[in-house]
């Protein structure tokens, strides 16, 4: 075991780690956004909801690395060429919407229906009952799944570092490349990987306790 | 609208759920100040009528007018009657992440465009009203199935309504609060409320009802005042759903 050679290499690790948690934060930010707007799309009709429909399906019924080869090496067949990091954020930014979409949907239609039928009888518009009434409680409910994805596009974001996005996984590529180090490396980068989403698991489980215990 | 103007008016109203053929050729006038209480069987179409009054369900055939509008596909009708007309559901449907006193004011505020100030002061009288006025900042499930009935009662009534639609308010509850909701809506009757009430509660029905519907299968079989209808009913089914109701 060369540990040595980990400690050398932690900063350049580091570095890597830091390029992982500015892909996360910017794509569960750009999802989160994308998402509810799809999501809420979803309950509209005709062109509105179709175009939303077709979009969940397309990004969660394909595999993310494919959509990232997609972007990054199948769009400048069509001239639109992105750098390596631009391409895996929009890849990873739709993917993550899709799935933020439907927990928006599921949320919004697990509440009951006379919650609707209530604030449509006392004259509220349907926007109306979409931001006093539905929303709220909706979003409670969005909490623990979105924490849950959350965790799940921290980790995914190592598979940018097959278009070379200078991200956790490629430093620990490039390190083992130069020193051959592999289980030590490897190893560490695990360890990084899961001292980020560890806690994130944990407080979701928390807080799906706590929803649960106060429901109001 | 005149004085002998229906407040309620339905003329040869279908209704389809799917192939279901729910509602059979609905014909109903209801006066102004005027309380009918509608009864049947399961299943006979009692909810879905009312529920077409405010147009929760859409009717597919005849006409339907409240209050001198008619209610068509065009939403600012609809608006318009919906805030005219308050419903109370059988599962109160109150909303959980709001106070009884935001559950009142909600609507005053956001479709009255009422002072916040306003509407709190109506509220607090309306829950004085119906007999709970120290529970303004509870929430919902902290409340009894009656009590919470009984804000529901109190925000529907918030939006000053001229009419009030019940569908079967009693049926969820346990049978120590039927009273109390019953009371409550005794009382509205009494100040002259134009109600229309789906319920079983036959006792309340030949109290507080001028006519009395009874509905089998879509269709009206029977309309009668109480004093009749109990004693006197024309129809077969009228008297063999009596039987079973009445024991």
């Amino acid at each position: 075991m060369r540990w040595t050679v980990v400690v050398a290499n932690l900063p350049y690790l580091l570095e890597g780690l830091q390029g992982t948690v500015l892909l996360g934060l910017l794509v569960m930010a750009l999802g989160t956004v994308l998402g509810f707007a799809v999501g809420l799309a979803r309950l509209g009709r005709g062109l509105v909801y179709a175009a939303a429909t077709a979009f969940v399906e397309l990004f969660r019924d394909t595999p993310l690395i494919m959509q990232i080869f997609f972007i990054f090496f199948g769009l400048p067949a069509v001239g639109i060429r992105l750098n390596a990091f631009v391409a895996a954020s929009v890849a990873m930014t739709f993917f993550a919407a899709a799935n933020t979409a439907e927990i928006v949907r599921g949320a919004i239609q697990s509440l009951p229906r006379g919650q609707w039928e209530a604030a449509r009888s006392l004259g509220l518009s349907s926007l109306q009952t979409l931001r006093w009434v539905i929303l709220p409680q909706a979003l409670r409910r969005t909490l623990p799944p979105l924490m849950g994805l959350f965790t799940t596009l921290l980790k995914d974001t190592s598979l940018a570092a097959i278009v070379n996005v200078f991200e956790l996984t490629t430093a620990g590529r490039r390190v083992v490349e130069r020193t051959l180090a592999s289980f030590e490396i490897w190893l560490v980068v695990a360890a990084l990987y899961f001292l980020l989403c560890y806690p994130l698991s944990v407080a979701t489980q928390r807080l799906e306790r706590r929803l649960v215990a106060e429901v109001p | 609208m005149s004085r002998t103007d229906p407040i309620i008016l339905l003329q040869g109203v279908h209704k389809w759920f799917g192939r279901l053929h729910v509602l059979r050729g609905i014909d109903l006038e209801v006066w102004p100040g005027e309380v009918v209480v509608v009864c049947g069987p399961s299943g006979s179409g009692k909810s879905t009528l009312i529920r077409c009054i405010n147009r929760l369900e859409r009717h597919d055939r005849g006409r339907i007018v409240v209050d001198g509008i008619e209610l068509t596909d065009d939403l600012r009708h609809v608006d318009a009657v919906r805030r005219e007309v308050g419903m109370v559901f059988q599962q109160f449907n109150l909303f959980p992440h709001l106070t009884v006193l935001q559950n009142i004011t909600l609507a005053p505020v956001l479709v009255r465009k009422w002072p916040r100030e306003q509407a709190e002061r109506v509220a607090r009288e309306l829950l004085e009203r119906v007999g709970i006025p120290e529970k303004a900042d509870s929430y919902p499930s902290q409340l009894s199935g009656g009590q919470q009935q009984r804000v529901a009662i109190a925000r529907a009534l918030a939006m000053q309504p001229k009419i009030m639609l019940f569908d079967e308010p009693t049926s969820a509850l346990d049978p120590e609060m039927i009273q109390e909701v019953l009371d409550v809506m005794r009382d509205l009757a009494r100040r002259g409320m134009t109600m229309v009430v789906v319920t079983h509660e036959m006792g309340f029905a030949r109290e507080v009802a001028d006519r009395i519907v009874f509905m089998d299968e879509g269709g009206i079989v029977e309309v009668a005042p109480p004093e009749t209808f109990f004693t006197r009913p024309r129809h077969e089914r009228t008297r063999a759903f009596l039987s079973k109701i009445l024991r």
